[in-house]
């Protein structure tokens, strides 16, 4: 009996596949678990390492400060103020220029999907500083209004960091509620519209409840990216202090920082991104239903007046979004003088850009070889947790999802506390950003691959073996030749991610690992913003590329960003 | 493409939990060498479970498979020789017709030679030579599934499986395809394991049937005696259509018994040998739509007469469908083949409905136990 169990034991878990599965494991434990519980327990340790609370010493202490002290406080405050506002604008757009986008002929769509993937493949902060170009102090919009007498409101401020979080964040919103909108039947609102509902009246009262769990999703989208992101609010915030820029610079201080505090930092803002996450999946559970999709609503006939004024929303919506990446890639071919741009049009700034070869070199290493660590690594994962349920594969699943929710200057706060030092001296290496990116982006493949295996079914593995292969070679000889397209599209997602991966490298990077988004920021803290604006373009085109054979050879849509 | 002496399956005891459930149940099967043996029953019964059970895809919790005398338990899927066929085709999409049907016989390092020779006959045999370098996407769904029988039959495995292989194909082709099926069978002498919920495709292309119902085997017999001596009243009615009442045993002797109905009616029938029953004992009874007579005037010796009133009559070409009510309630279906004219025995008449005595069908318990249990 006991040696049945046992050889049932073996059966189960240790074949070719078991070893992935416990393979996988470690690999989470050590650059997931391990990391987030070393930030925990750094949270908590006093200066001498130890966890005793004294009369005077509390292990809650710097919980204790930054709840006390409007300092530190306030940032929580701010960074619910700016990054709620901007999510609610976010869908204020997203949902109508979505809604029109698919229901409505409105001319040039492919122009409006460009538009929309450049905003995506531009790096978070690009956006706010793009804005200063043209209406900081000496912008040039602010320069061309000043001519006709007319005075802007300052752009500074959190009223900047709304409108550039608003303007590169609508995107998730619009393409949530695209897709959305795909899985919703013609016939719902033909029976609306039959049972005496105006078109508006069937919108507000069928398509958008239906679509809600999508819009939620993409609200969430925007909250959580614009929570962690830093780089706008030090560009643009001037003073305005929000809590992930705390992070930063509670943890990179040049008068030596505070990992304690820049901890529990880390943890506020874990808890916050992971509250978020957990109220909207339960929100969406709650508000989705099972949709049968025969026909998906088709395009509706309006007059040509509506017509123009729809149209015209639409792109002055996406255009303004797209104004920044222009800029950006404008500028970098005119002359500049600190933040001046000077009209004339040349090439020099990419040869006089000194520091762009370099950057660029890095970024290439590192972006490849971390895709290729989450390519090799996650394929296995999303073939485990599909083919392989078990109770081990079901956390493998959970926790390859996990890092979804971390924001980038947490896990990098959390792998430079537990790799940086003693014992693994990893700090300012490469391999350090590395495992950084890959266990960031590894959902990327395990989704990818995941999803395609469940579309697949077992059935040609099945079969293979039937005939006779055992199951570790009908992997290579059945089901890899199958879902290549799967991986090859994540190893693509996962490159274009990895390029414009800013939050996490500021913490890590060193003078020898400074990738192209690190550069630009330095650029544009130090008022170059005309080497900012080439290393950016170079940036964005480095990204664009894997994006460009995605959707040409994949067939994919910019549904695959998301 | 020789004959291999073929395998006789014995299933013993198997018994498959999944959590929650018990998907098959203490079933034990014997099918013989070279037989065409259908597991037949409706989705959710646990037939595709002891076939994926035999293919070694899931592992019984008690019980044991023998391949001849081999005892196959701990034997796993790739080493099991069985030639599996899928309800969804399962044919490998990045391959060609013949890197499909190939695909077996490089696993078993099949000389060159006789691989070609092999393959070829095989697709001859399913009728697809001329398409050994088509991809699967050039294919239809019939020529799709060919593939596959071919690929699973050129292993010469000990035992063909095949899960609802017709199911994904339109009505026209799975009724040729099956035609098909059981002639390549008969030629190739594989012992055959077929799996179907549709119970006209297994009383045609089967030597035996084993009707399954909630993970239990009720059950095993040729087609004919499945649908005329069905042991249960559950059997009877997946197995086929008809009018199922209750009643209780008045009297029997050696070859006959009586059966009195709530409004008194008394129906005589034959006396299966087998069938464990006393008087006074409450029975199912039931027959066949097309085994019941209509009888214009009722001659006195004809028997088992029961007086209806038709409430719905329907006309399917070959033959016209009476729903029809006794006046005591029991709701009965009865068939009148090959009308030629309209007007007789319309909506709202009476009728009279003979049943012949050999062609009642008597099921030990009360409809109501049975249902309840």
């Amino acid at each position: 009996m006991i040696q049945r169990r046992l050889q049932n034991l073996r059966d189960r878990y240790f074949d070719f596949w078991g070893l992935v599965s416990i393979v996988s494991i470690v690999i989470i434990a050590v650059l997931l678990i391990f990391p987030l519980t070393r930030l925990v327990l750094a949270s908590f340790m006093t200066q001498d390492g130890t966890f005793t609370s004294t009369d005077n010493f509390s292990i809650i202490e710097t919980y204790i400060e930054f709840f006390s002290e409007r300092f530190y406080y306030e940032t929580l405050l701010n960074s619910f103020y700016v990054c709620i506002l901007a999510t609610i604008f976010s869908v204020i757009i997203g949902v109508p220029v979505a809604y029109l986008v698919s229901r409505i002929a409105i001319p040039g769509k492919i122009f409006i999907r460009v538009a929309i993937v450049l905003t995506f493949v531009s790096p978070p902060f690009i956006g706010a500083y793009a804005w200063i170009l043209l209406l900081g102090r000496n912008g040039v919009i602010t320069g061309w209004l000043q001519i006709i007498g007319f005075t802007l409101p300052s752009l500074y401020g959190w009223g900047g960091i709304v409108l550039v979080f608003t303007l590169q964040s609508f995107p998730f919103v619009f393409l949530m509620m695209l897709s959305g909108l795909r899985s919703v039947d013609q016939s719902l609102e033909d029976a609306g519209i039959n049972m005496g509902r105006s078109p508006f009246g069937v919108f507000w009262t069928v398509i958008l409840p239906l679509v809600i769990p999508s819009i939620s999703t993409g609200a969430l989208l925007v909250f959580v990216t614009t929570f962690s992101d830093f780089g706008t609010p030090m560009i643009i915030g001037e003073g305005y202090r929000v809590l992930a820029s705390l992070v930063y610079g509670e943890f990179i201080n040049e008068f030596g920082g505070n990992p304690r505090l820049a901890s529990t930092l880390s943890i506020l803002m874990l808890t916050v991104t992971f509250g978020a996450l957990l109220i909207q999946r339960q929100f969406a559970r709650r508000a989705s239903f099972d949709q049968e999709t025969v026909t998906p609503l088709g395009l509706r006939k309006i007059s040509t007046t509506k017509m123009v004024i729809a149209t015209l929303i639409v792109y002055a919506i996406v255009f303004t979004a797209f104004l920044p990446t222009l800029t950006v890639v404008v500028s970098s071919f005119l002359e500049t003088r600190g933040p001046l741009l000077i009209g004339e049009f040349t090439f020099d700034g990419y040869l006089t850009a000194t520091r762009l070869p370099v950057s660029f070199r890095n970024s290439l290493v590192l972006v490849l070889a971390s895709t290729a660590l989450c390519v090799a690594i996650g394929t296995l994962i999303g073939y485990v947790v599909v083919r392989r349920k078990n109770r081990i594969t079901a956390i493998i699943d959970t926790m390859s999802m996990t890092p979804y929710a971390v924001a980038g200057v947490v896990m990098g706060v959390s792998i430079s506390i537990s790799f940086g030092g003693y014992p693994f001296f990893l700090s300012g290496t490469s391999l350090i950003l590395i495992l950084s990116y890959f266990i960031r982006r590894l959902p990327y493949t395990v989704r990818s691959v995941s999803g395609f295996l469940y579309q697949m079914g077992p059935q040609t593995e099945e079969a293979s073996i039937n005939l006779g292969v055992p199951p570790g070679s009908t992997f290579f000889q059945v089901t890899l030749p199958q879902i290549t397209p799967a991986v090859l599209s994540g190893a693509l997602l996962t490159m274009a991610t990895i390029a414009r991966e800013f939050s996490s490298t500021v913490i890590l990077y060193s003078g020898r690992t400074r990738t192209l988004p690190v550069e630009v920021f330095a650029q544009v803290l130090q008022g170059n913003f005309g080497d900012a604006s080439v290393v950016g373009t170079v940036l964005i085109a480095f990204t664009l590329v894997p994006i460009v054979v995605l959707f040409k050879v994949f067939g994919k849509n910019e549904q695959a960003l998301l | 493409m020789d004959t291999v002496s073929s395998t006789r399956l014995r299933i013993e005891n198997i018994t498959i939990k999944f959590p929650g459930v018990v998907a098959v149940d203490n079933v034990s099967i014997v099918v013989k060498p070279g037989e065409f043996f259908t597991l037949l029953g409706p989705s959710g019964c646990g037939k595709t479970t002891l076939l994926r059970t035999i293919a070694g895809f899931c592992n019984q919790n008690e019980g044991h498979i023998y391949f001849n005398d081999r005892l196959v338990d701990s034997l796993p899927a790739h080493q099991r020789d069985t030639g599996m066929v899928f309800q969804n085709y399962a044919v490998f999409p990045h391959l060609t017709v013949w890197q499909n049907v190939a695909y077996g016989l490089r696993a078993r390092r099949v000389p060159k030679q006789e691989m070609s020779d092999r393959v070829n006959e095989a697709l001859r045999l399913v009728d697809l030579n001329g398409y050994e370098d088509r991809k699967p996407s050039q294919l239809s769904g019939g020529q799709q599934q060919r593939v596959v029988v071919a690929r699973a039959a050129v292993v010469r495995p000990q035992i063909l499986l095949m899960d609802e292989p017709l199911a994904n194909l339109d009505a026209k082709l799975r009724v040729r395809l099956r035609e098909e099926l059981r002639e390549l069978q008969q030629q190739l002498g594989i012992t055959t394991i077929y799996v179907t919920h549709d119970q006209d495709e297994a009383l045609s292309i089967s030597d035996r049937i084993a009707v399954m119902l909630m993970g239990k085997v009720k059950q095993i017999g040729s087609p004919m005696e499945i649908y005329r001596h069905p042991v249960t009243r559950s059997v009877a009615e997946f197995v086929g259509e008809g009018t199922f009442f209750n009643g209780v045993v008045r009297q029997m002797n050696d070859d006959e018994i009586t059966i009195e109905l709530k409004d008194g009616t008394s129906l005589v029938a034959d006396l299966i040998s087998g069938l464990v029953i006393t008087e006074g004992q409450s029975v199912g009874i039931g027959f066949r739509p097309q085994d019941a007579k209509i009888v214009i005037n009722p001659v006195p010796d004809l028997e088992n007469i029961l007086i209806g009133t038709v409430f719905q009559k329907m006309y399917f070409g070959g033959l016209v469908r009476y729903k029809v009510e006794t006046s005591s309630g029991i709701p009965m279906q009865v068939e009148e083949y090959a009308p030629i004219k309209e007007g007789s025995n319309a909506e709202k008449d009476s009728i009279n409905i003979s049943i012949p005595r050999d062609r009642l069908m008597v099921f030990p318990f009360g409809v109501e136990a049975e249902i309840e249990s």
